[in-house]
């Protein structure tokens, strides 16, 4: 099954991106690009705060597709991820077969398509045009039950619906789903999909990203913002600096009109790159003078 | 698909990859000459990259990928000699390094010993009430065959998926729906729907270092039990490190898999550093296993080499990170203990129970006190009223 493709080479994927502002490195556009191509799903794990589901926005934006989003949550069912039936209004029509003398005509009546609700997934399926961008948020949320309905649905890109019958899209829209390791998703569901890993991104990447997202951010700043991020990766916190708490961290920089990173301005604005209490006493009582000084070196 | 002489050299990389034991099946190696008919097979990174999105999907393969990766590329450019195929093998692991005290203990009871562990089995009711440590090895053995055949069940929490019931608390429209058709159209009867109970994940962290040696044997038999009536368990040991052991208790034959465990673990019989121990499960596992409401069996006689006061803040964060942590302590058992070790007091003031492993009666009692939690808010209780068991 081959998706309609937008793009004809790999570094037109990179190219595409980075128009959005996603800088990819070769092997996430190696990978998106094949998704594309073959019609897979694509699969992307990595620590959180790595631009996971940016993924799927850039890739939205760049194809000029509308992008729908299934947030995976705990007991997510049918009703909230596929489709639903629009009861009050069902009942109200079986009223009026009712005064119309068709009682026995009821069931016929109530389910047809005009009192179907759909949800993220039915909607990604029956999308009018081009297929729309299927982003599958943190699937490792859901559970396991939800993980084997989705095997059925990205193996075929249909769904049935008992009532009604069966719905499958014309073109299979392009799927990234999403995963933060917060338990094991099931081989089976995937080794349908392509499987990327994000890692943390390397110094000059970072910084690029930082151009890129952030062009107001003076370059010297940038260099020592990532240079404090990326020492403190190297050390052993609890939860590690993603690329969005760098972006934050510049952003908070900016907005304080930081021209030069001293020991008060890093001590005070340490909550918006580490979000555990001992990772920022940590840090603050030891680790200060350090990080500073490898700032300066970075300019 | 590429041609067949291409498609031949390429599956080469499958192969490979299945000598370096990573799974890689017929599917992915399908998926992996489909992708690289789609792109540029002379751009090594390229081609690396989609072998590396169809053959591999777990992080902690990718290090073996690229190593393998590389073996691959040179034998198809030539750069080594094809018949070099030594590289790829995994690094030796400990296995057969190790004396294993395990191997040991297991081969040590032939089948006339089995018998008499029938026969002692028959009489459990002495050995309920006998120290692990002073058993002898048919008593051991008969522990061991009653430890795998207890039924556990550590407890369910209330789900969040819903299914019919006839007592439910919410409402089930659809099925009220449809069933008023037979009504004519009139939701006689109410369909309910109420959460479906689940059970609870369970991580078990057993201390395998010198001093628990008599007991480590029977621990893990009653994690292999465990893990195989129980739905999702995690099995790590500590010692100087934390080793996962999970995938090895999932044979059926505990003996193998115990074998197994006892030469995989390098810190076997060692010394102890919990504090380390339970940092590096904080670290890199608490995240991936402890969702969901998990409950900790920690399995330790609290001798600690380290530092005490790490010790503290590390067992205060797995408590909070976990729905219950359960302290399992051979010692606590004997008559007149008190923790007064400062590993020990350090456990006994960020544990939620401290429960006695040290005999049939006290694990029993400890699957009691699982089976009947669960439900419910976390039970954090008061320092003070922890030691009274």
């Amino acid at each position: 099954m081959v998706s309609e493709v937008a793009w004809s080479s790999i570094d037109e994927v990179a190219d595409a991106l980075a128009r959005q502002r996603y800088v990819a490195d070769r092997a996430l556009a190696v990978t998106l690009y094949l998704a594309l191509r073959l019609g897979k799903p694509l699969f992307v794990e990595g620590e959180a705060g790595v631009g996971k589901t940016e993924i799927a926005k850039a890739l939205a934006s760049a194809l000029g597709r509308r992008l729908i989003r299934l947030q995976c949550y705990e007991g997510l069912d049918v009703a909230t991820a596929v489709y639903d039936w629009d009861y009050p209004r069902q009942i109200l029509e079986i009223r009026l077969a009712e005064s119309e003398g068709h009682a026995d005509n009821a069931r016929g009546r109530i389910y047809s398509e005009r009192f179907l609700i759909k949800r993220p997934l039915l909607e990604a399926i029956t999308s009018e045009g081009p297929p729309p961008v299927l982003l599958i948020d943190e699937i490792d949320r859901a559970d396991e039950e939800f993980e084997a309905y989705l095997l059925e649905l990205l193996s075929d890109f249909q769904v049935t619906v008992p009532e009604l019958g069966t719905f499958r899209a014309a073109v299979p829209p392009p799927v990234v789903i999403t995963s933060n390791r917060t338990r094991e998703v099931h081989d089976a569901l995937k080794r349908r999909c392509l499987y990327h890993w994000i890692d943390y991104p390397t110094p000059e990447r970072e910084l690029a990203i930082l151009a890129r997202r952030l062009p107001d951010v003076p370059e010297r700043l940038a260099r020592a913002v990532v240079a404090v991020v990326q020492s403190l990766r190297g050390d052993d916190l609890f939860k590690r600096p993603g690329v969005s708490e760098t972006l934050d961290w510049a952003m908070a920089l900016t907005a304080l009109g930081t021209r030069e990173l001293d020991e008060p301005t890093l001590s005070e604005t340490l909550g918006v790159l580490l979000k555990y209490e001992e990772d920022v006493s940590r840090v603050r009582a030891d680790m200060l003078p350090q990080l500073v000084a490898e700032a300066a070196r970075a300019r | 698909m590429p041609a067949d002489r291409t498609a031949r050299n390429l599956l080469v990389l499958p192969r490979l990859l299945r000598r370096a034991q990573l799974p890689v099946d017929a599917g992915r190696a399908r998926a992996f000459l489909a992708a690289v008919a789609e792109i540029d097979v002379w751009r090594e990174e390229d081609v690396r990259a989609a072998a590396r999105a169809t053959l591999v999907a777990n992080p902690a393969d990718l290090a073996r990928f690229d190593a393998t990766f590389d073996v691959f590329i040179d034998l198809l450019l030539g750069r080594v000699r094809p018949v070099d195929t030594g590289a790829q093998r995994p690094p030796l692991d400990a296995r057969g390094l190790v004396a294993s005290p395990l191997d040991a203990r297991g081969h040590d009871a032939p089948s006339p010993a089995r018998r008499e562990a029938h026969r002692a089995a028959s009489s459990h009711e002495v050995l309920r009430t006998k120290d692990f440590a002073k058993m002898s090895s048919a008593e051991r053995t008969a522990a061991a065959t009653f430890l795998e055949r207890l039924v556990w069940s550590p407890g369910f929490r209330k789900g969040r998926r819903r299914r019919r019931s006839r007592r439910g608390d919410s409402y089930d429209l659809r099925a009220t729906l449809r069933r008023s058709l037979r009504t004519l159209g009139e939701p006689l009867f109410l369909q309910r729907r109420s959460a479906r109970p689940r059970p609870r994940p369970l991580v078990v962290i057993c201390d395998v270092s010198g001093s628990m040696e008599p007991y480590v044997r029977l621990m893990l038999h009653m994690t292999h039990a465990f893990t195989r009536s129980w739905g999702r368990v995690e099995v790590f040991t500590l010692g100087t490190r934390l080793t996962r052991v999970t995938r090895r208790l999932r044979q059926r034959r505990a003996d193998a898999a115990l074998s197994q465990i006892a030469s995989d673990v390098r810190d076997w019989s060692g010394g102890t550093r919990i504090a380390e121990s339970l940092r590096a499960f904080n670290r890199i596992w608490s995240r991936r296993v402890l969702g969901r409401g998990a409950i900790v069996l920690l399995v330790t006689d609290g001798w600690e080499q380290g530092d005490a006061v790490a010790l503290v803040a590390e067992a205060e964060r797995l408590q909070r990170t976990s729905y219950r942590l359960v302290w399992l302590d051979p010692l606590a058992g004997t008559p007149g203990y008190a923790a007064v070790s400062a590993g020990a007091r350090a456990l006994a003031s960020r544990t939620d129970d401290h429960l006695a492993a040290n005999t049939l009666q006290g694990l029993e009692g400890m699957a009691d006190a699982l089976a009947g939690g669960g439900r419910g808010r976390p039970v954090r209780r008061a320092a003070s009223h922890r030691d009274r068991i």
